[in-house]
Formats: C-alpha cells, sequence, structure tokens
C-alpha cells in the first residue's frame, strides 16, 4: 500500500497481515506513517496503490461505515451535548437498530467499561480516562470485530495511560477482538501487544513480539526505539565462534552470529544487562569511572566513562545500586550473549537511530 | 540564599482555590521538579512566580527580592508555557532572538547567542523555518531555545516534554538537565510525569489539589512516601488492607483479608486501627516452594498473569486469601522461570513494608487518578 501528500510519501509500498483476534501495536515516531496507515484501514482516507483486505473482503473505496471497523480517536471526539448513555448508544441508534435490543447490550458495554454511573453525566464532567472510556464503548457496541485506535491514550496523564492501557487489552481479548492500536510510546506497545510492527518514515522496519523486538532486535533503529541501549562502533577483530572487536582501544566479544561482511560493525547492549562491580577485573572487563547517578525508583541509572573514552549507560535495580557513587573507579562487563552487532550504517550511527 | 521563595501563598479563581497557603524555597542552581495529576496546581504555580498572576494572599521572593508587584518582564525568569506561544511570524531564528534584542543587545551579539542555543536544543538546520513547518517537538525545543536564550537565570517550565514522542522524551530530559547544569540555571520544571521527575529532579515537590504534599530527593520520596497518594503516584506500589492484630516493642502483627497475618517493623499504631500496608513492585519476592512453612510473611498464592515490560517483567499474583498482588523483577531474572497458573509463595520482608492509616474516604477513593 502507497499513499502520497503531494511531494510526500507518507506509506511506502506497506505490507501487513494481521491475525484474527490479535491485539496488534503500530508503533513509530511521530510522521512514521502510522496515522496515516490506520486511517487507510479504516476508510477516512484512501491509498494511492495498493490493496486492503478486511476478512478476505477487499475494501478500498468502502465508505467507512460499511467496514465493520470501530475506530477511537486520540481527541476522544465525543458529542459534548450528549449524555453518556446517548452517546455510546449512538452508533444503534443511527443505524436504526431496535431500542429495547441494544439497550442490554450498552449496558453491558457501560457495565464494562465502569460507567455505568456515569450513564446519565455529560463528558465534560467526565474525568480524561472516563470520556476515553466512553470513546472506547461507543467504537465497540455497534459490533465491530475490528477495533482501530488512533494513540488512544494520547491525550491522558502519565499514570492514568498505564492503568488504562490494561483494561483496553482485557477489553479486546475478552470480547475476542481483533485490535490495530496506534502508539508512540514502545513502554505501551511492548505492555500490551501480541505484535509490534515499528515503522519509520512511511516503512515497515521490523515486526515480532515484544519480547523478540526488546531482546533479539533485527535492526538497530528498534534497538535504540524499544528502549535504551548502549551502540558501540567497533573494528572485528576476528570472527570464529565468538567475535572480537576493537571499540577505541578496548576489546569487546560477542557470541552472536554476523551475517554480514565488512569489517566495521555497532554493538549494541542494552544497560541492564551489564555487570558492574567494583572489585575483580578480568580481561574481559573494561575500566572506568562513574559520572552520574540517576535514582529511577527500582533502577538506578550511571552513566559511566570509560577509559576507552567510551560513555557506557549502566542499570541496576535500586537495591544493588547503593555502594556505588559518582567518582567511583568500577570494572564493567558487558556479557557476550547480550552483545548485539549490526553492520555499521552507511548514513552513520546517528542518523540511523534517530527518531525524528 | 534562595533564588525563588514563596511565603503562604492562595491563588483563587472564583470558589475554585488553586494554590492553598503554599510555602516553598528553591535554592540557586537547584533543578525542581514539580509532580502533580492534572489540576493540581502545577500551572499556576508557576504562573504565580513568573509573575503572570497574581497572589490573593502570601508573598513571592526571587533573589530576595519581593516581587508580588512586579509585572513579568522585571522578573529576570523564562517562563516556558505548556503551549509554546511562538511567534508565528517570524522565522525560527528570530523568535529565538528576540528577547535577547528586546533586552538591548546588538544585533550580532543577539543573533550569535540564539545561534547557539539553537545548536544546543539541535534546531540550528532549521533556523530559517517558520513554526508551523516545524513538528511539535522541534517547536518546543525553539520554545525551549527561546527561554534559554533571554538569559535569565531561571527558568520555568510547563510541561516542556508534555508534546514529545515518549522515546524522544526520554532521550531530550537528559539534555534539559545538562543544559541547566552548563549554565548555572535555577530550574521549577512541571510536570505529571513521575518517571521524568525522578530521573532528573535534584528535588521533587509533589503538589496534590494546591498543597505540597511532600518534597525531597527522588529516593525520599520514593523510599519513604509520606502517605497512599505519594506512594502510589510516584512509582506505584502494592496496598492491602487490614487492621493491627498485635503490637510489641519491635513491631506489630497486621491482619489482611481471611485471616493472612505480616509482619511489620512499625510499632505507633494501636490495636484494632484499620490501616493499609504497602509495599513496591519490586521489593517482592517469589518462591517456587517453601522449605520451612512456619516463617512468616510468605503469603501463598497463584500466577494470574505475566507482563513483559522491557527491562522488567511483572508478575500478577491472586494470593490465597483474596488479595491480589504485583511483584516485578529485572527481565534477565523472569524470563522463562514462572508459568501462568504456577502456584508460588510471595516473600515481605517486614523493612520493606509501609503502614499508613486507612484513609477516611477508602482506599479506593485515594488511590484514584481515573
Amino acid at each position: 500500500m502507497t499513499k502520497r501528500f503531494g511531494n510526500i510519501i507518507a506509506l511506502k509500498r506497506v505490507n501487513l497481515e494481521v491475525k484474527n483476534k490479535e491485539y496488534l501495536c503500530i508503533l513509530g515516531p511521530s510522521g512514521c506513517g502510522k496515522t496515516t496507515l490506520i486511517k487507510c484501514i479504516a476508510g477516512i482516507i484512501e491509498p494511492d496503490e495498493g490493496e486492503i483486505y478486511i476478512g478476505d473482503r477487499i475494501v478500498n473505496g468502502l465508505p467507512m461505515e460499511d467496514r465493520g471497523v470501530g475506530y477511537v480517536f486520540q481527541e476522544i471526539a465525543l458529542f459534548p451535548h450528549m449524555s453518556i448513555y446517548d452517546n455510546v448508544s449512538y452508533g444503534p441508534f443511527v443505524k436504526g437498530w431496535k431500542i429495547t435490543a441494544t439497550r442490554d447490550l450498552i449496558e453491558e458495554m457501560l457495565n464494562m467499561m465502569k460507567l455505568r454511573d456515569r450513564a446519565k453525566d455529560y463528558p465534560s464532567e467526565l474525568s480524561g480516562g472516563a470520556r476515553q472510556k466512553t470513546a472506547v464503548a461507543r467504537a465497540l457496541v455497534s459490533g465491530s470485530k475490528l477495533l482501530l485506535l488512533d494513540e488512544p491514550l494520547g491525550s491522558l496523564d502519565a499514570k492514568v495511560r498505564v492503568l488504562l492501557r490494561y483494561e483496553l487489552r482485557r477489553l479486546v481479548k475478552d470480547l475476542g477482538l481483533t485490535a490495530i492500536h496506534v502508539t508512540h510510546d514502545q513502554e505501551e506497545a511492548m505492555s500490551i501487544a501480541d505484535r509490534i510492527v515499528v515503522m519509520r518514515a512511511g516503512e515497515i522496519v521490523e515486526v515480532g513480539s515484544p519480547l523478540e523486538l526488546y531482546m533479539r532486535p533485527k535492526k538497530i533503529f528498534t534497538a535504540n526505539f524499544l528502549g535504551e541501549a548502549n551502540f558501540f562502533a567497533g573494528e572485528i577483530l576476528e570472527r570464529d565462534d565468538h567475535v572480537k572487536i576493537d571499540v577505541n582501544g578496548a576489546v569487546l566479544y560477542s557470541s552472536n552470529r554476523v551475517d554480514f561482511e565488512g569489517r566495521k560493525v555497532i554493538a549494541a547492549i542494552r544497560p541492564e544487562f551489564i555487570i558492574m562491580r567494583k572489585d575483580g577485573s578480568s580481561k574481559e572487563a573494561w575500566r572506568g569511572v562513574i559520572e552520574r547517578k540517576a535514582f529511577l525508583g527500582s533502577l538506578v541509572r550511571f552513566e559511566v566513562s570509560a577509559d576507552n573514552g567510551v560513555l557506557v549507560i549502566v542499570k541496576k535495580p535500586s537495591s544493588e545500586a547503593t555502594k556505588f557513587n559518582v567518582g567511583d573507579n568500577v570494572n564493567i562487563i558487558l556479557p557476550r550473549e547480550y552483545l548485539l552487532l549490526y553492520p555499521y550504517p552507511e548514513e552513520g550511527l546517528e542518523k540511523a537511530i534517530s527518531i525524528e | 540564599m534562595p533564588s525563588i521563595r514563596l511565603v503562604n501563598v492562595t491563588k483563587n479563581y472564583g470558589s475554585i482555590t488553586a494554590i492553598k497557603n503554599l510555602s516553598l524555597a528553591v535554592s540557586d542552581h537547584e533543578y525542581v521538579c514539580v509532580l502533580g495529576p492534572t489540576g493540581s496546581g502545577k500551572t499556576t504555580l508557576l504562573k504565580l512566580i513568573a509573575g503572570i498572576v497574581k497572589p490573593d494572599k502570601g508573598e513571592i521572593y526571587i533573589d530576595g527580592k519581593l516581587v508580588n508587584n512586579l509585572p513579568p518582564q522585571e522578573r529576570n525568569v523564562a517562563y516556558v508555557p505548556q503551549h509554546y506561544a511562538l511567534f508565528p511570524h517570524l522565522r525560527v531564528i528570530d523568535n529565538v532572538a528576540f528577547g535577547p534584542l528586546s533586552r538591548g543587545l546588538r544585533k550580532e551579539d543577539a543573533y550569535k547567542v540564539s545561534m547557539n542555543m539553537l545548536e544546543m536544543t539541535r534546531l540550528s538546520w532549521r533556523a530559517d523555518s517558520f513554526p508551523h513547518e516545524l513538528s511539535g517537538g522541534m517547536q518546543q525545543r525553539l520554545a525551549l531555545a527561546r527561554g534559554l536564550a533571554s538569559g535569565a537565570k531561571i527558568l520555568l517550565l510547563d510541561e516542556p516534554l508534555g508534546a514529545l514522542d515518549a522515546r524522544l522524551r526520554v532521550e531530550l530530559r537528559y539534555k534539559l538537565k545538562d543544559l541547566a547544569e552548563k549554565n548555572k540555571l535555577t530550574v521549577i520544571h512541571v510536570t505529571h510525569d513521575q518517571e521524568e521527575a525522578m530521573s532528573i529532579a535534584d528535588r521533587i515537590v509533589v503538589l496534590r489539589n494546591g498543597e505540597i504534599i511532600q518534597e525531597g530527593s527522588p529516593s525520599y520520596i520514593y523510599n519513604e512516601p509520606v502517605n497512599i497518594f505519594v506512594a502510589h503516584f510516584v512509582g506505584g506500589a502494592n496496598f492491602f488492607e487490614g487492621f493491627v492484630a498485635e503490637r510489641d516493642e519491635h513491631g506489630s502483627w497486621i491482619q489482611l483479608r481471611n485471616g493472612f497475618l505480616l509482619r511489620v517493623n512499625d510499632v505507633s499504631r494501636h490495636v484494632g486501627e484499620k490501616v493499609v500496608v504497602m509495599v513496591r513492585e519490586e521489593k517482592t519476592v517469589i518462591l517456587k516452594s517453601v522449605k520451612r512453612m512456619e516463617e512468616t510473611n510468605l503469603l501463598p498464592g497463584r500466577i494470574e498473569e505475566i507482563r513483559f515490560l522491557g527491562d522488567f517483567i511483572s508478575h500478577h499474583i491472586l494470593l490465597d486469601n483474596g488479595d491480589k498482588i504485583v511483584s516485578k523483577m529485572p527481565t534477565l531474572i523472569g524470563i522463562g522461570r514462572f508459568r501462568v497458573g504456577e502456584r508460588v509463595y510471595v516473600r515481605l520482608r517486614p523493612e520493606n513494608l509501609r503502614i499508613y492509616s486507612y484513609p477516611p474516604h477508602g482506599l479506593y477513593k485515594e488511590l484514584e487518578v481515573i
């Protein structure tokens, strides 16, 4: 599927398969095309090239109301002059369904969203989270099996977002629906998606389960986007069972395969997989000095300036971090199995992982 | 001498009290995050310091001088509002140079300072663009650059990273702190994002309904939350209802639902008092089996759900007494270790348990953020 807006190619020959009853998250930075993608599926806009199938039906050209999808907007978009009950019952009302038949359905939906006591209230009287739940209820009550959510939690406080996202997933799973949920928040995507589609600049970078993408990302962009990662530019010295790499004069080993040519490489490792100790220097350890220490709650984040001039980010559970302080000399070990290797990007590291 | 001091400040909007008798002191070069839910009064607090609104009661001092009647432009603070207020008809560079030029700097110097700020905020390559041509994130950084270029030593930031993508927010927050340190600024940074506050603040001020509930370093607020609201809002935790069954000189026994007993180190409550027990998710240990059943603070239950959170894995457990608990552990430790449906024991060490009085309106109301 391809979509252009003037000179800008918002979607570049995108191919995607969404499985039945899957909770799929489309994840990417602003401008990557994720909203354009979901709007094409919904029928809000039409692609310039390519086909969209819902079930085995091609839906290109079909108006939104005939595609059998429920859509939730980021701005929530409730009717301000209608009560919560009326907002939720709008779909069936417009479709001309029998009032008595739908009343049970609406009551059930309101119950499920814990909105029963607010049925007579107006949107302005509800909190952001409750308004968003109303929008979801409204999208679902028309019986669609496919729920499309465009940054559904975007306008809510951080705390509310965390609480509501699990409710969303639970609802979708309880009702046996298929959901496509667009977001820029990788934590959100990782915590509720069955699979994540990572997008950038109109293209799909990688698709996988949260665990796969976090532990073994195939692309550098994914590695950087899904959580913090250290990236070291280096040169491959040896390729045996283990790969030996030179980074600024210091040595690293990786037990991961290198299936690309060339000597220039990027070695990547997540901060929480790095071992940091005050004692026990070993052949493989780098020595360094702690420059910064930030308390993050359950984790502490350290910035360590290694002797080879490289900055290494290390994270430790808070209970283990108390004896490390700014100015301490430490030994850091980057375990071979967690050191991932990527070909050095043509455009340079910064451009390759850039989020903007 | 503190850079900023508020003494018994109150601000009303009609019948709503946005700020209630609030006192606060911010030291030179300090990076303070004011943290609270929407509607807690954080924006009003900034506007009071900036001089955009006037307090109904109380005094505000900046660098030792009483500023209650001083207009914003004479307070030497840079206020960066939540919705930027960029000049739409000026180019990026001119937006930034506006402040320095108004202060009387020579054109050459004003533009030099401005380019500097644009480089610091990674916007120098868009110097000739207009605000509407920039992405939301870039507009936010432009607002920041403009604030920095003003030369003020006090920066008031209202949700400075709010419009940015989650990942960009994380990246830029450390750069923001760097900028403040390099330029020796005093910063008051307002946010609803507790992770953001904890990662860069020297001190956090927790605000709720116009009042300061607690203030201190990130680790202090996290390890010693003064009440249930702070414990819940900053970091999240498990909460259990119970009452004090017994008390001796070293601690107490709290009885939870259906007879489960927990040993705690608190000796300040009366027997029979209704309480809430709090424990952080990562301060729990899950065991597959136990050797000695007489050990205390070992609660049996069943794993209902396992969630992957990136650097952590959380296990949602239904305890045999009906209570639910979430246990969080680093991914490398938790991966593949337990299964949904598995029976386990949760160990809660007394030193990791905190006790609070049962809130008058009920626990659910106190935890309500939605």
